[in-house]
């Protein structure tokens, strides 16, 4: 045994390259195995050690009206729970500079789902925020900056701050992944999560709240211990929930009614505040109403009597004015009076004086008679002779004087008519002193004449005349005096009859004037009086007007204080009518809101409330999905190389084996060499392969997933199990590939190994047989054709190995295509509507309406239906899965759902149409599978309560499941009235922008409650999927890999073997070209065998690999794309051009010498 | 003007430090239609030099002229055209292509060659013909052989080449081949070089060239050749 020991040992020294290369297949089959078995534990296990340090809940409770401390209590109560920790979780627009988006607002958690701080620091005051890493990234927040905070329907006012500064970023255990949930504003996504401390929030009940269960921290998550505890608890907490739900109604309810008592009451105060206030004014109104009419008639009544006053005075100053005029009249007649009196007075001093004169002149005359007698006497003489002369001229003044007299005469006579007529003296001395003092001035004038007469007597004249004018003037003179005398007595009768009756009118003048004096007297008073009945009426009229303008003033000042008081009580009014009916109809909505409050729901779900939650579990079950599958490939290829290397090394080693076996060594023993050769190598891989799988894999793996899932490192384990098969699966891999390659060795009889190994007989292949053809192919052809069937199990293995390589290749690229068709088919062709908006249950008539309108009026909304979208469980007797249930009218149905019949091997979008009618249901064809029933089955759907529903149909569906059911089947089976909740519509353009916007607008309605974008549906499974593409490339590779070793070894392989034979050609002049041709030709029809094998095969293998890597969740598209096949020809053939490119080099370096040397 | 120069020829195996002079300072000459004999004990050298004479392998000094031709200046595609159309080579252990018939064989050759025979003409000169159709695997050992003859034959080669030809055949299907051989020389004017380590067959040659240890011990003509049906050994 030791020699054949040693030569064991040499021979793994000697062919070290032989041996690392099993080494490494080994290993790496190994790693991949372990490591990708590894993965789904090790992810199940570093969340399950997340959660656990993070203290997260195992079971959250959210109530639709809320929880109390008292809710809370009574739960900490219950059998199971260990702790629990409630929250104010409320949605809330937050934003930093730009506008808002909707987040996620938690009150800090103390006990429960404790955060991690990543940087920062906790906060201290309400003022202070945490947010999460995500949101920080994407919306480029950081420590320091301050957020403002805004709410709006449900959760308005229940922040007390409006604005908190971010003093850490965070990673919450409740949200592993990126999303955040569905929000009840904005756009129906929350984008981040934000905690504060409880005082931020202005809430009088909390949101939710989470609980700890007994001994869930020692089970694992995922795990069905876990799932059992808590889907246990869940029931067991059933009725409780429903009591604290009543509680809590019941709370509501009353608290509510109280409210609405107070507010009613405060508002039929209002109303009689208004009242009262309508009252004043009109009082008011009524007032200054009576007070103009007041001022109205004063003032009618001031100008009334001012006009009589007036008239009275008109008359007064018409009657002043007559009597003026006949004061004036009689001062004129006075004053004429007067003057008469006075002409008469002067007429009668003139004529007093005249008559003095007269008398003087009498006695002058008297005295000149005696002188002119004198004078006479002498001039007589003298004159005697003029007197002729004057004579004449005394003829002519005698005429003269005549004429005086008579004219005299006539005056007197006319006087005495005069007086006779009854003239008064006055009044004919006035006639006749004019008329006197003409003849006067006559007589004057014959005076001057006879004066001239006289003189010029005066000579005669002189003497006669003075003569005789002595004489006459002596007669005359005498005459005169005695005229002047007879006058004088005349003129002093008159005078004195002048006098009388001036005496007489004097005393009539003083009667007129004393009369003119008392009549001016009282005419004056009569002016005065009036005077002052005037002014008395000015000043009463003044004072009855200034009166009536302070009155007026008054009454002004109080309109306008009326006026701005009719405004400020219209203005106020308005309000107060505005808010009065608010309050009325708020009132009155909120007393039907209270009537139709929905009794409080609790909803007690475990973990799968937090986002991302389930989908790290199913992501997990996926890679364990994968690990069953990929690791066989690598094992596939390391029984395929070892059996290679092992066929070669028992090849060469065919005489030594002779030599033992003839020299008496057992068949174990010598075989003993190759299997430890095979499975050596293997326990060694094995170990590094173990190292590597359990540290690099999970870990490369995680990395990916870490981009998804905020969750720490991943903890790498080992598994024991893992190990033990994994090892125990190489190293039988190994041993047997070597047993089987040294078998047909090991049977032959010792001779006949040590002869040089006959080449293989050449056979007739069955081509020759088809003589035309034969014939017909050229020499080097047929060489091919009959090397070709020569190497049999070189043929079966390159074939099987290039037709696994283009098979993985297409199962890769198909897998690939399944997940963009699933989606592209689901999300393009089978929804056929844009979002949905759900509404809540207390919804009224008129919010309902305005939905409508909104939806009709919409020129984005194109199309809509209303229907029932809820989820619920199908169950069949082993297996229950959640399922979304639609329900909708049949036409509606076949607007927004395209719902036809699916058969797996024509693909999809290639089956018929189906109508849903009453008679069942439509389920999804993966539905059908995992729940294992056909059209006319039936199975259990619970939705609220669980009933029994027949399968009318089965439809092509990828996503998540649906049940499709009519309004009609829905009443019927579940014993409810069919009451729509959930719109769904088509949108267009359907971009981003406007779906944004019409779900903003939507949910900014009331009774709008969660709105959904399909495309946002889209998206988060698309993002699952992306990780799948690691999938597909890991296959790739492993294609890849497999084809170049199979091809390469095979290709090496063959050339050992022809060595001789390709030396033999070598020698006979075959060029290089033309030696790796003749070795070229079969290896590309191997090729392309292989190819139409595995194209062949790619189908299969592909929808078996979509198969086990789906989860139950989802249909992959099991249609392979042609592409898939194009590619796989593509890549196998350049796979094989590379390894003969290889083979090229092997061939030229065949030494002809060494090849053609006989076994000496 | 000598068909074949071997001058001072030499080569030389070195691995490491050791050097192996498998053939050491070789010079002999070969005239046209000469059938010659390299004869010498196992290890000699003999191989060698019929190998660097094929081209099959590079001499490490010295000079190869055949017809005029510096085989030893020959660049490997130079060799393989050389092989190719001017020599024929036959094996001790024939070397056919298994999977080929007999006729196929020799067509193998002819077909690359650029004037070749008739591969069925040759192959009934070696008196196969109705073997033709028969794989290797169905033919005795000489008849094996002969194919290779034929096959070498139909090349039209200037120069066969036959290492130990009789090697693996028994006495009297050996004295067939050498038979044939020597009436290819004769009749068609080939120049014939056999190497064997049986000296008893060196009276049938024109020259034998007996070689030792590396070296030519000695090269004597042989002015009267014997028939192989005379040989005995």
């Amino acid at each position: 045994m030791r020699a054949l020991n040693r030569d064991f040992i040499r021979e793994i020294i000697k062919t070290k390259g032989r041996f690392l290369s099993i080494l490494v297949l080994a290993a790496l089959a190994v790693a991949f195995l372990s490591g990708l078995r590894a993965i789904a534990p090790d992810m199940k296990n570093t969340l399950d050690d997340y959660m656990d340090s993070r203290n997260m809940a195992d079971l959250q409770v959210y109530a639709s009206l809320g929880l109390t401390e008292d809710d809370i209590g009574a739960m900490l109560q219950q059998d199971g729970i260990t702790d629990g920790e409630a929250f104010y979780l409320i949605d809330a627009f937050a934003s930093c500079g730009e506008t808002g988006k909707p987040v996620k607002l938690w009150s800090m958690p103390q006990r429960i789902g404790l955060l991690v701080i990543r940087e920062g620091r906790m906060p201290e005051n309400s003022g202070e925020c945490l947010i999460d890493g995500k949101y920080s990234k994407e919306e480029n927040i950081h420590i320091g900056d301050t957020v403002t905070l805004a709410t709006e329907g449900t959760y308005e006012d229940c922040l007390a701050v409006e604005s908190a500064e971010v003093v850490g970023i965070i990673s919450s255990p409740y949200y592993i992944s990126v999303e955040r949930g569905t929000s009840t504003i904005g756009n129906g996504q929350a984008t981040g999560c934000i905690y504060m401390l409880p005082e931020a929030f202005d809430m009088d009940y909390y949101t939710t709240a989470l609980f700890k269960l007994e001994g869930a921290d020692a089970l694992v998550a995922y795990s069905d211990e876990y799932e059992d505890l808590v889907s246990d608890a869940q029931d067991a907490l059933d009725v409780f929930g429903e009591e604290r739900a009543a509680i809590r109604t019941a709370e509501i309810k009353n608290e509510g009614f109280d409210k609405l008592a107070e507010a009613q009451d405060e508002l039929d105060e209002g109303k009689q505040k208004l009242a009262d206030a309508e009252t004043e004014i009109a009082d008011a109104r009524q007032e200054l109403d009576d007070g103009w009419e007041e001022l109205a008639d004063a003032k009618r009544t001031l100008a009334k009597e001012t006009a009589d006053a007036e008239k009275k005075i008109a008359d007064a100053e018409k009657e002043l004015a007559d009597a003026l005029v006949e004061l004036n009249d009689g001062e004129k007649e006075y004053a004429d009076g007067i003057k008469e009196y006075e002409d008469g007075l002067a007429d009668y001093e003139d004529g007093l004086k005249k008559y003095e004169d007269g008398v003087k002149e009498y006695e002058d005359g008297e005295k000149k008679l005696a002188d002119a007698a004198e004078e006479l006497r002498v001039g007589r003489i003298s004159i005697r002779e003029g007197q002729a002369e004057i004579n004449a001229g005394k003829a002519q003044i005698a005429a003269g004087r005549q004429q005086i007299l008579e004219q005299q005469n006539m005056l007197d006579g006319q006087k005495a008519a005069m007086a006779g007529m009854g003239m008064d003296a006055d009044t004919i001395a006035a006639l006749t002193d004019g008329y006197q003092a003409q003849i006067d001035a006559g007589s004057a004038a014959l005076d001057a004449n006879e004066a001239q007469l006289a003189a010029a007597e005066g000579q005669l004249n002189a003497g006669r005349a003075e003569l005789g004018y002595g004489q006459q003037e002596y007669d005359r003179g005498v005459e005169e005096l005695e005229k002047a005398k007879a006058e004088l007595d005349d003129a002093k009768a008159e005078l004195d009859d002048a006098k009388a009756k001036l005496e007489d009118a004097e005393k009539e003048l003083a009667d007129a004037r004393t009369e003119l004096d008392d009549g001016w007297k009282e005419y004056n008073d009569g002016v005065a009086e009036l005077e002052d009945a005037r002014k008395e009426l000015r000043d009463k009229v003044r004072d009855a007007e200034k009166e009536i303008a302070d009155a007026e003033k008054e009454l002004s000042d109080g309109e306008e204080e009326y006026a701005d008081g009719y405004e400020e009580y219209l203005e106020k009014k308005a309000d107060a009518d505005r808010d009065i009916a608010d309050a009325e109809v708020r009132i009155a909505d909120a007393r039907q809101d209270l009537l139709d409050l929905k009794d409080c729901e609790w909803y007690i779900t475990g973990r799968e409330a937090a986002p991302g939650y389930l989908g790290f579990g199913q992501d997990a079950d996926r890679m364990a999905n994968l690990a069953k599958v990929f690791p066989m490939l690598f094992f596939i290829v390391a029984a395929l190389v070892c059996l290679t290397t092992m066929t070669r090394m028992v090849d060469e080693q065919r005489m030594e084996i002779g030599c033992l076996k003839a020299l008496g060594y057992s068949k174990l023993a010598i075989s003993k060499k190759y299997i430890l050769y095979g499975a050596l190598p293997a326990v060694f891989g094995s170990v590094f392969g173990l190292a590597f799988g359990y540290t690099v894999f999970p870990k490369m793996i995680f990395t990916a997933w870490q981009i998804m899932y905020d969750v720490p490192d991943i903890k790498l384990q080992s598994y024991t199990n893992i190990s033990v098969f994994s090892i125990a699966a190489i190293i039988v891999c190994t041993a047997l590939s070597s047993l089987w390659a040294c078998f047909a060795t090991l049977t032959a009889s010792p001779a006949a190994l040590m002869r040089p190994k006959t080449p293989t007989a050449g056979k007739r292949v069955f081509l020759e047989y088809i003589k035309p053809l034969w014939n017909r192919m050229n020499f080097f052809r047929k060489v091919t054709a009959r090397n070709l069937f020569r190497y049999k199990k070189r043929l079966i293995m390159t074939i099987a190995g290039i037709g696994g390589c283009a098979a993985l290749i297409i199962a890769g690229f198909g897998l690939r295509t399944s997940l963009t068709d699933t989606m592209n088919n689901q999300f393009g062709r089978i929804f056929r509507y844009t979002a949905s908006v759900s509404v809540t249950d207390s919804i009224s008539e008129e919010e309902e309406a305005a939905v409508r309108n909104y939806l009709d009026g919409s020129e984005s909304v194109t199309d809509y239906m209303h229907g029932i979208l809820a989820s619920g469980t199908a169950e069949s007797p082993d297996y229950s899965i959640f399922t979304y249930i639609q329900v909708g009218e049949p036409e509606d149905i076949a607007r927004f759902f395209e719902i036809q019949t699916y058969d797996e091997r024509k693909g999809p979008d290639a089956g018929e149409i189906i109508t849903l009618d009453d008679s069942g249901v439509i389920i999804d064809q993966k539905l059908s599978e995992l729940l294992n029933v056909g059209v006319g089955d039936s199975f259990t759907l619970e939705f609220d309560t669980r009933r029994q529903v027949t399968v009318a149909a089965i439809n092509e569906h990828y996503v998540a499941h649906y049940v499709y059911m009519t309004p009609a089947y829905y009443s019927a089976k579940y014993h409810k009235p069919y009451e729509p909740d959930t719109y769904l519509m088509k949108i267009e353009p359907d971009d981003d922008e406007t779906s944004d916007r019409v779900m903003t607008e939507l949910l900014a309605l009331d009774g709008v409650g969660a709105a959904n974008r399909v495309a946002d549906t889209k998206n988060t499974y698309m993002h699952s999927m992306e990780r799948i593409d690691l999938v597909v490339v890991v296959v790739i590779l492993a294609a890849a890999a497999l084809a170049f070793v199979v091809l390469f070894n095979l290709s090496n392989i063959n050339i050992t073997e022809r060595r001789r034979e390709l030396a033999t050609i070598k020698v006979l002049g075959f060029r290089d070209g033309e030696v790796s041709a003749y070795v070229y030709r079969e290896n590309m029809i191997l090729t392309l065998f292989g190819i139409i094998l595995g194209l062949a095969l790619g189908h299969w293998l592909h929808v078996w690999l979509v198969h086990t890597t789906e989860i139950d969740l989802m249909m992959f598209g099991r249609n392979t794309d042609r592409m898939a096949y194009v590619w796989a020809s593509v890549l196998t053939v350049l796979f094989s051009v590379i390894v003969n490119f290889a083979a090229h080099f092997s061939l030229k370096k065949i030494d002809m010498v060494e090849s053609l040397k006989s076994a000496e | 003007m000598s068909f074949v120069k071997f001058e001072d020829v030499s080569k030389v195996y070195k691995t490491g430090s050791v050097e192996i002079r498998a053939v050491d300072h070789i010079s002999f000459e070969i005239e046209k239609g000469e059938f010659c004999v390299i004869v010498g004990p196992s290890g000699a050298g003999k191989t060698t030099v019929l190998n660097m004479l094929g081209g099959m392998d590079a001499c490490s000094g010295g000079t190869i002229t055949v017809d005029g031709t510096r085989v030893s200046d020959m660049s490997p595609r130079q060799l393989t055209e050389y092989r190719r159309d001017d020599i024929g080579f036959v094996f001790q252990f024939y070397n056919l292509v298994g999977n080929l018939t007999a006729l196929e064989n020799v067509e193998l050759a002819a077909q690359i060659c650029k004037d070749p025979l008739d591969a069925a003409t040759v192959l009934a000169e070696v008196g196969l013909s109705d073997r033709s159709d028969n794989f290797p695997g169905q033919l005795s050992g000489g008849e094996q052989q002969r194919v290779a003859i034929a096959r070498a034959l139909a090349k039209n080669p200037k120069l066969m080449l036959c290492d130990e030809p009789t090697g693996a055949l028994d006495y009297q299907t050996g004295k067939q081949i050498l038979k044939l051989l020597q009436d290819t020389c004769r009749q068609k004017n080939v120049t014939v070089i056999v190497i064997t380590h049986n000296s008893a067959i060196t009276p049938m040659a024109d020259r034998v060239i007996r070689i030792k240890n590396g070296t030519v011990a000695e090269m004597r003509l042989n002015p009267d050749p014997m028939p192989v049906e005379n040989i005995e050994w």
